[in-house]
């Protein structure tokens, strides 16, 4: 077994993004947004495309900068629609991720077929390849994941308050807008620094997954959130472990694969342990 | 010649995409088609490795079993898990989806499909697999799978239209004069799979979806009637092919994504028009 430094560090930085995916998924979730991660991964290729068309460069800064971007576009179109039209918000979010995700493919096959040069491996952020991680990719992605963990640690209880009890807090005096602005940037963060190694189509699954499991096993926010990092932390490091030792296995469906079997398996064991589930309590 | 079995075959992939995205969007479900149209790939990949490419037949039964499984097992989940319903049918997908990814990365040799074709589909190939009848070449497959399809959806559409329109506004009352909903349900998944899936050489697996929901919600804000809304779901499908041809050809870009492309545009000219105009009733 070869347990290079480069491995390591790309280990670290793919078990730093799934803790970080899974609790601010679980928010996301808990706030009924279950598909919105879906749609702002999906968001995001366009932004990337069109600054590599424009810069001709790869830098892990640019990519998130444009791809938070265009995400942000995305989360305010979705809205925007809903405003403006007689369209509902689930065909507004089909929408934006559709005519976002055809723009980006548009973009990505006219950089394939043009001559400008370094172009290979833009395709990887569709499925994600941990393994094809540079050292700077793992800087900007370890910090970026070390501050969304951090902003979520630090609102933890004002955002807890505002999905469960919105209109509570409000009363409260809390600004409320504010708190989800700040959520949906650092969800938007996330999602973008996820598409490198778990691919657009899939980082749905990893902010949605982690929860759902975690939740057959408790409903006390803490213990959910935690055992939600560890799901996605586990399947995470041994999807990215697969990719890098397996030359074309894309990470991203390991990931969600694996995420699946932790699924199933603790639905069959909390049926057996307890016949009917119960809703999640409100208080925790 | 091979331009126009290209054009032709695209136009009718768009036309029963625009009818099957119509229903889906009456019926709320438009994220469900964006599912079925992810886990179809793996019914796709399914049959490939088990039957061989040349099984037409099978390859369209496995898509289809494979995506009233989706429909099936999400409503599963969500009733036995007590998960909300988008939640369930996010893990579905995405799973599905992830396994067929896998089972491509696995056998690639076998199955002739490699992520390329799973994203944008291989318009320009259509005309390369013939349709032999007897020895007799009446074309390109791809055209008469597409030209099939459209008229199964046609004829669905044309019997069920009063109950789809029952069903879809006053569902309480459809289900008090009998009519059987959740066997019109799963009729309509099982089409929209096999829409999904014999769009799937011409546009992709995920492009679909697009032909699938920005044509219909187009034609949504303009329609004031179901009738008309049909027709001009259909009228922007067939633009965005035009238009959309036209970019792959000025830009040299994939023509999937260029289609795609084009209806979004058509839509947003839509929404814009209309939000300058004002909230003027429609």
């Amino acid at each position: 077994m070869n347990w290079d430094a480069n491995l390591i560090w790309v280990l670290f930085g793919s078990l730093l993004l799934a803790v970080s995916a899974a609790l601010v998924g679980s928010f996301a979730v808990l706030r009924q947004r279950a598909l919105i991660g879906d749609v702002l991964a999906h968001a995001a290729l366009p932004g990337i495309m069109v600054a590599f068309i424009l810069f001709e460069s790869k830098s892990a800064g640019l990519v998130i900068l444009s791809a938070l971007a265009s995400s942000l576009l995305g989360y305010y179109l979705i809205g925007w629609i809903t405003r403006h039209s007689k369209l509902k918000a689930d065909s507004a979010m089909a929408i934006v991720l559709s005519s976002f995700f055809a723009l980006g493919l548009m973009a990505l096959s006219y950089i394939q077929a043009s001559p400008i040069a370094h172009k290979g491996g833009l395709d990887r952020v569709l499925f994600g390849q941990a393994a094809s991680m540079t050292q700077a990719d793992v800087y900007w992605l370890s910090a970026i994941a070390l501050l969304s963990l951090g902003v979520i640690v630090l609102l933890f209880h004002k955002l807890r308050l505002i999905s469960f009890h919105r209109a509570y807090a409000q009363t409260l005096g809390l600004n409320v807008q504010g708190y989800e602005l700040v959520f949906a940037l650092t969800l938007v963060l996330t999602i973008v620094i996820g598409l490198q190694i778990v691919g657009v189509i899939l980082m749905a699954a990893v902010l949605l997954v982690p929860y759902l499991i975690a939740r057959f096993w408790s409903h006390h926010l803490h213990r959910l959130l935690m055992l939600a990092a560890i799901a996605a932390g586990l399947s995470a490091l041994s999807a990215t472990f697969m990719s890098y030792h397996l030359p074309g296995m894309p990470t991203g469906p390991w990931t969600v694969f694996i995420l699946g079997i932790f699924f199933w398996l603790s639905w069959l064991l909390q049926r057996l342990r307890r016949p009917r589930p119960t809703e999640p309590s409100h208080y925790v | 010649m091979y331009e126009l079995w290209i054009y032709l075959t695209l136009a009718l992939v768009a036309a029963s995409c625009a009818l099957m995205g119509s229903v889906l969007l009456l019926r709320r479900m438009s994220m469900l088609g964006d599912a079925i149209s992810h886990s179809v790939l793996l019914g796709l990949v399914l049959t490939y490795l088990f039957i061989g490419y040349e099984s037409l037949s099978a390859m369209l039964l496995g898509a289809t079993l494979v995506g009233l499984f989706t429909a099936w097992l999400s409503e599963w989940i969500h009733r036995q898990a007590q998960l909300s319903a988008d939640a369930s049918l996010g893990f579905v997908f995405t799973w599905l989806f992830a396994i067929a990814v896998i089972l491509i990365s696995l056998f690639a040799e076998q199955t002739q499909l490699d992520q390329d074709h799973v994203l944008f589909g291989e318009a320009a190939f259509i005309p390369f697999t013939p349709f032999l009848l007897l020895d007799l070449n009446l074309g390109p497959r791809g055209f008469w799978l597409a030209l099939m399809v459209f008229l199964l959806n046609a004829l669905l559409l044309a019997i069920a239209y009063e109950r789809i329109k029952l069903a879809s506004f006053q569902l309480s009352f459809a289900l008090s004069l009998g009519i059987q909903a959740g066997v019109w349900h799963y009729l309509i998944m099982g089409l929209v799979s096999i829409t999904a899936v014999s769009s799937f050489d011409a546009v992709g697996a995920i492009l679909v979806v697009a032909l699938l929901v920005l044509p219909a919600a187009s034609a949504y804000l303009v329609a004031t009637r179901l009738a008309p809304f049909f027709i001009y779901a259909l009228g922007y499908g067939q633009l965005a092919v035009l238009i959309g041809l036209g970019f792959a050809y000025w830009l040299d870009t994939v023509i999937s994504a260029s289609i795609a492309a084009a209806a979004a545009a058509l839509l947003m000219l839509t929404l814009l028009i209309q939000a300058w105009r004002g909230s003027r009733p429609a």
